[in-house]
């Protein structure tokens, strides 16, 4: 079987696959990515050095963007082996049970044809693949498990705790984080011994896709064509099943085609949309037949920050991974008007620190700058979006390198996500007021960030009236094609998608090697 | 025969001082370019090597002159030398840099720069600071006669020095147990910062 893209989804699968005797053949665009990821943290942390090695030239990512989010969206994606995920926090959480019925509850989005029960087994199972540190203890909102969380928890730190403390004063409840970072040495990974680096952690603390991508290159059956563009997936003459792909390495001249019996679109909610939609039988005599589901309903996670300061010194950044969040905001009374909200304390204040050098002239004036970072909490308004047909992915005018087009975004804030912004201001409001703030700002709606959170476009649904593929991620209407990712999913949640990503992944390992 | 061109003087004198009154207003407009002069200081596309142990000792003792505070040098150097031995122009600047402020403290002080006191060594990169933000007509015209150079030692040196100390150095110094890059053990930040 071929896997366009070598993220979280696609590393998942070809591991779990490669595990039980298939081969797998992967087709990544972007350049090799060293795991460890030591290289990566020695530049940037050593000789503070942004390596171009790992970065695809502009006529080889790119795309156009149209409405009124302001992120960066092409670059809020690396396309590298292992893709995006290489770069991720590790942030690692279920979504709860009324996240798959938006619709039925809260009338808003659409509801998923799987169920959080239908999930959870696999919620399990990713948990361990990734190896999650966490506990449910502390959270009294959590989603029900059968399994425990396989490694212990990163302990609120001590701002965390004095934070805590005074917002458990007003009833509001601060746990920790579970996040796909080992606490503890797990199986071949050692302990975290809190670089502060975790972006580019120098030991494999947190998880990466290379780690999986690696095993499965080690059994012999798995082969890895990086700095590969898949341009266009070829399929029989009635249009019922994929045959080929045609591909073509980014140094060379011609085209290639690879025969293949299973297609799995890995490469996130943009390209797989893209790709699609540049393979569709309009385009194409021998093409992928494609309803108009595909492209629609592009949703970004809403993330917004803000800044408390406070008459203390809360030292941020001892660790340098998250601590602190509370779920308790998940499944307000008034969901429906607007969406949830998860809100989250920050420790990363390593960009800020390095802003303190800007025009400092001396070391006085930079740790002039850098104190009053001591005395800040950043707090993160994870929201969720309601899923909007006019927010796409559709085919750009502008080219690459070999003539196809990129991807066109088009995304606009609505007006439930105002509601939303102003419910996740009143949350800001009451954890400043809380803890004792002395001063509080929360950006303004305009600084909408995706955390490189990209969803739907291919969503999962009951035909092909509902969505482009079903709940395993075969493509209505062309059973051998599968995309898989975020790509498939109904609704985006208030929190991070990258777990629901790996469990939906090995679902469909798990489906794959029936149907295989 | 054309007819012989005639100027007089005061028109000759009108020309002069149009011209400098241009020339000076031309080099204001320069000076409050948003951001500053519109010199952007580049790196020669020379070849990255080795540098030598005095030019090391030199660009640390000038890190350790621009910061004027506390610092372990040992990853100043190990940055310095990463960055001549794999970056192209850096090797080039870094020698050139050394050898011109040493004239400077030779000549200023009686002393190589790396062995001189901390008030020689600030007085010699003084014309940093003069290359980043000219003031004056004679700052531009001193700049234009060759003071240019120190914007890129500015740059790439000093600035990256402070940078680099941005990251390390300066958590120490406002309280933290180690920078970000070095490992901290996972007890200490439970506990109440020292």
């Amino acid at each position: 079987m071929a896997i366009v893209g070598s993220g979280i989804a696609g590393a998942a699968i070809a591991y779990l696959l490669t595990a039980r005797g298939h081969r797998v053949e992967i087709f990544e665009r972007g350049p090799a990515y060293p795991y460890p990821h030591t290289p990566q943290f020695e530049d940037r942390f050593l000789h503070r050095y942004d390596n171009p090695a790992y970065r695809l030239p502009s006529d080889l990512q790119g795309l156009t963007v149209s409405g009124t989010y302001c992120g960066d969206v092409d670059h809020e994606r690396h396309m590298v082996v292992g893709g995006t995920a290489t770069h991720w926090a590790g942030i690692a959480l279920r979504m709860i049970p009324q996240d798959f019925q938006t619709k039925t509850l809260y009338g808003f989005g659409d509801d998923w044809p799987i169920g959080y029960d239908d999930l959870e087994p696999y919620y399990g199972r990713a948990e361990a693949l990734l190896g999650v540190s966490g506990t449910d203890a502390d959270n009294p909102f959590a989603p029900p498990r059968s399994r425990p969380f396989p490694l212990p928890p990163f302990e609120l730190s001590y701002e965390d705790r004095i934070l805590a403390a005074r917002l458990r004063a007003a009833g509001i409840v601060v746990h920790t984080t579970p996040q796909a970072a080992t606490r503890a040495a797990y199986g071949d990974r050692p302990g975290c011994q809190n670089f502060g680096a975790c972006d580019v952690c120098p030991i494999g603390v947190r998880y990466s896709p290379n780690y999986h991508l690696a095993r499965a290159v080690a059994t012999g059956r798995c082969v890895i064509h990086r700095e590969t563009s898949v341009r266009r997936i070829v399929a029989d003459r009635p249009g019922r099943r994929a045959v080929s792909l045609i591909y073509r390495p980014n140094g060379a001249a011609a085209d290639r085609e690879y025969q293949v019996p299973v297609v799995v679109l890995a490469g996130g909610a943009i390209e797989n949309a893209r790709l699609l939609l540049l393979s569709g039988r309009d385009r194409h005599p021998d093409g992928v037949p494609l309803g108009d589901v595909v492209g629609r309903r592009l949703t970004f996670h809403h993330l917004w920050s803000g800044s408390l300061r406070y008459a203390e010194r809360m030292m941020p950044g001892r660790l340098g991974r998250w601590t602190g969040q509370s779920h308790q905001f998940l499944t307000p009374p008034t969901r429906g008007r607007h969406g949830a909200v998860k809100v989250e304390f920050s420790a990363n204040i390593v960009p800020w620190s390095e802003d303190a050098a800007f025009g400092a002239r001396s070391g006085a004036e930079v740790l002039e700058r850098f104190a009053p970072l001591t005395m800040l909490r950043d707090v993160t308004l994870h929201s969720e979006a309601a899923p909007e047909p006019r927010r796409t992915v559709t085919l750009s005018t502008t080219r690459d390198r070999f003539g196809d087009p990129y991807a066109h975004v088009h995304y606009d804030l609505s007006p439930f996500d105002e509601a939303t912004y102003a419910y996740g201001q009143g949350l800001f409001d009451r954890f400043a007021k809380a803890t004792g703030a002395a001063d509080a700002q929360l950006r303004g709606i305009e600084t909408v960030y995706s955390g490189g959170h990209h969803m739907g476009t291919c969503r999962m649904g009951r035909d092909a009236a509902d969505g482009a593929v079903d709940s395993f991620g075969a493509l209505h209407g062309c059973p051998n094609l599968f995309v898989v990712g975020a790509s498939m999913f109904v609704g985006p949640a208030a929190v991070n998608p990258t777990l629901t990503i790996a469990a939906l992944a090995v679902r469909t390992a798990d489906y794959l090697t029936r149907a295989l | 025969m054309p007819a012989k061109f005639r100027l007089s003087r005061r028109t000759l004198l009108g020309a002069v001082a149009g011209t400098c009154a241009a020339a000076a207003l031309g080099i204001w407009r320069w000076l409050d370019e948003p951001g500053g002069p519109a010199w952007t200081p580049t790196l020669e596309a020379t070849t990255p090597g080795p540098v030598t142990d005095a030019t090391l000792s030199t660009l640390v003792a000038a890190a350790r002159a621009v910061i004027g505070r506390p610092i372990e040098p040992a990853h100043y150097a190990e940055y310095f030398r990463w960055r001549a031995e794999h970056l192209p122009g850096y090797r080039t600047l870094y020698g050139r840099f050394a050898a011109r402020v040493d004239r400077g403290a030779r000549r200023t002080a009686g002393c190589a720069f790396a062995g001189c006191s901390a008030a020689a060594q600030t007085r010699v990169l003084r014309p940093a600071s003069r290359a980043r933000a000219p003031r004056s007509v004679l700052d531009a015209v001193w700049m234009a006669a060759g003071g240019r150079v120190w914007t890129a030692y500015d740059r790439f040196i000093l600035d990256e020095a402070l940078a680099l100390f941005a990251g390390t150095d300066a958590w120490v110094l406002t309280g933290y147990e180690g920078w970000p890059g070095t490992p901290r053990g996972l007890d200490r930040y439970r506990r109440a910062p020292r």
